[in-house]
């Protein structure tokens, strides 16, 4: 019973190519702002001796592209997510809740659902941002880089999914999602330090936005991502106020957090989503 | 096959049921008729597990209701209001889909569906996304998807609403085919008059109670009456029926006149034959029994509560 309803899901999601489309808005909003603000920006923060070398090149589209991965681990789930206030809606929900089966599983399906196309979605954005990044500078991430990538954009995509499917389960109405998404699409590049990096807001501020599971995850992916680009431009050399700048590295009052410890925090916010959403599943029962 | 004993449900600030109470015998065809917000779809809800009863006892295909919901929604097929398809999946992967709830034996899905496709006439459009087929083309699908589990009890939410005449009548021929050839329990809620006349026990609920509940031929005979319309040719028409004693009330410029039989207005014509322009003989409608019943016509009520 799984295995078809989650076909249907991706089907219908996948089918309606506006929804695909709106679900990437955020990560085309990027795209445009970092090829005529954000770009110069950062090349500007790259040390003199490398600007316009391909290392710097390879820096720069890493950070861009590591952005727009996390991005789309944030608004995919909640694109898809919209399917489920459609079928509540137009009564395709209660068409299912009929039948025999389980009614915790048919929902359960649409979480599942999410994480594997908001997964499925990121491995394409992988791809893609690895072809740009070859094509520009002629970098390839390592296999593990890669490998180590996958798993982070499972990972964030099964956080964001719960919550997503948290924050659904409260609404009723297409129009309501549509203002939640136009939301969520606005609010993400703020909060993932990617419209404005995280080292222009003052420490305090910085610090705030730091507890929050969106610069949290941001950060791992950019710790990721851009290992390989940080050694490759920066060698043995400092390259830590570039770290923080960016929002490589979090802080929060003035104590560098630590990779483990953002994992940890991911765990934490995986955990107390899915502990909600079992928790709404009771809004699904007569 | 369906028992239903002091169902009482109450919204936040309302009570749509006012503790019903019906039995509906196995095999039978089965109105639940009454205008909108009559209560009619929260019973269709309860009834298929889908939403809670504030009191009562319910029991559908001999199981009891918040005891064996599962084996519930084994035995029942559902029709809604509005279609429950996915517009953008074929016919074929709706059905699919569907049919994976009712077993796990995708060969023996693909033969149901294919049975289905058959008997309801959708081959044509199996393939075809639901989202470009006609409002009686979905509806066929959507009694093809009702159909899946070979249920014992059909649920009809007011399958033909919003249908044109033709494919109306399309719907309503297969349903009784349906009821024919399976010899299933079919519960339908409508608001048309002429669509309970073929079935079997009807009941009329009007604000969340149980105004009447007989046979559509039984409640036609009680609460509607054939009538007898006049044109007068004089207008001393009027007055000499009065002065007989025959119950007459102007309608228009017709004269209204209600008989017991149409051989009662044909014996009158004959008598007022001269002062007769044209006449016309109506059949008793479920309409008149509603009118009778409630105070208000189906039209009247429904044009109310929009």
């Amino acid at each position: 019973m799984m295995r078809p309803l989650l076909k249907r899901h991706m089907l219908i999601f996948l089918r309606d190519r506006w929804a695909v489309f709106f679900s990437f808005l955020s990560v085309v909003i990027i795209l445009f702002l970092f090829a005529f603000f954000l770009g110069s920006l950062h090349d500007a923060s790259v040390p003199e001796a490398f600007r316009g070398t391909a290392e710097a090149d390879y820096l720069v589209n890493a950070w861009l592209f590591s952005g727009v991965l996390f991005v789309s681990t944030v608004t995919i789930p909640f694109g898809f997510l919209t399917f489920m206030v459609r079928d509540v809606e137009t009564g395709v929900l209660d068409d299912f809740f009929v039948t025999p089966a389980p009614r915790t599983r048919i929902v359960i399906s649409y979480l599942l659902a999410a994480v594997i196309i908001s997964t499925g979605l990121g491995i394409v954005n992988l791809l893609v941002g690895m072809i740009v990044i070859f094509l520009v500078s002629s970098y390839t991430l390592p296999v593990l880089t890669v490998f180590h990538i996958l798993a982070l954009v499972l990972f964030s995509s099964a956080i964001f999914s719960a919550l997503a499917y948290v924050v659904m389960s409260f609404l009723r109405s297409m129009n309501a999602t549509g203002t939640l998404n136009t939301l969520v699409g606005t609010l993400i590049g703020f909060l993932a330090g990617i419209y404005v990096p995280v080292g222009n807001f003052s420490s305090r501020v910085g610090s705030v936005l730091s507890l929050l599971p969106t610069l949290q995850l941001s950060s791992l992916f950019r710790q990721v991502y851009m290992a390989d680009a940080l050694g490759t431009l920066y060698g043995g050399a400092s390259a830590d106020g570039y770290r923080l700048f960016f929002g490589v590295d979090l802080e929060i009052g003035g104590t560098l957090l630590p990779a483990w410890s953002l994992y940890a925090f991911g765990a934490f916010w995986l955990a107390g989503f899915l502990v909600l959403s079992v928790v709404r599943l009771s809004r699904f029962k007569r | 096959m369906i028992d239903i004993k002091n169902l009482y449900k109450d919204y936040e600030r309302t009570r749509a049921l006012h503790g019903i109470s019906f039995s509906v015998r196995p095999e039978a065809f089965f109105a639940l008729l009454g205008p909108n917000g009559a209560g009619k779809s929260t019973t269709i809800e309860i009834l298929s597990t889908l939403k809670s009863k504030t009191a009562g006892t319910v029991q559908v295909a001999t199981h009891r209701l918040d005891e064996a919901d599962g084996a519930i929604r084994e035995a029942i097929g559902v029709v809604f209001q509005t279609s429950a398809l996915d517009a953008t999946l074929t016919v074929r992967e709706n059905l699919e889909v569907r049919g994976a709830f009712y077993s796990k034996d995708r060969s023996r899905i693909r033969r149901r569906i294919d049975e289905v496709a058959d008997e309801i006439d959708i081959r044509e459009f199996l393939d075809r996304r639901v989202g470009t087929l006609s409002g009686g083309q979905r509806r066929r699908a959507d009694l093809a998807r009702a159909l899946l589990n070979r249920p014992e009890v059909l649920l009809l939410d007011e399958p033909t609403t919003g249908l044109d005449p033709r494919s109306r009548e399309r719907i309503w021929r297969l349903v009784l085919k349906l009821k024919r050839r399976h010899r299933m329990t079919i519960v339908l809620t409508t608001h048309y008059m002429e669509e309970v006349n073929d079935c079997d026990q009807v009941v009329v609920l009007h604000e969340g109670r149980i105004v009447a509940e007989d046979s559509a031929q039984r409640l036609r005979e009680r609460y509607a009456h054939d009538k007898l319309l006049i044109t007068p040719a004089s207008p001393a028409l009027s007055s000499r029926l009065e002065r007989e004693g025959i119950d007459c009330h102007p309608l228009g410029a017709r004269l209204h006149i209600p008989v017991v039989s149409p051989f009662q207005a044909i014996e009158l014509i004959q008598r007022f034959e001269a002062d007769i322009e044209t006449f016309e003989i109506v059949k008793g409608t479920m309409d008149d029994v509603f009118l009778n019943l409630t105070g208000r016509t189906l039209s009247d009520h429904d044009a109310s509560v929009a």
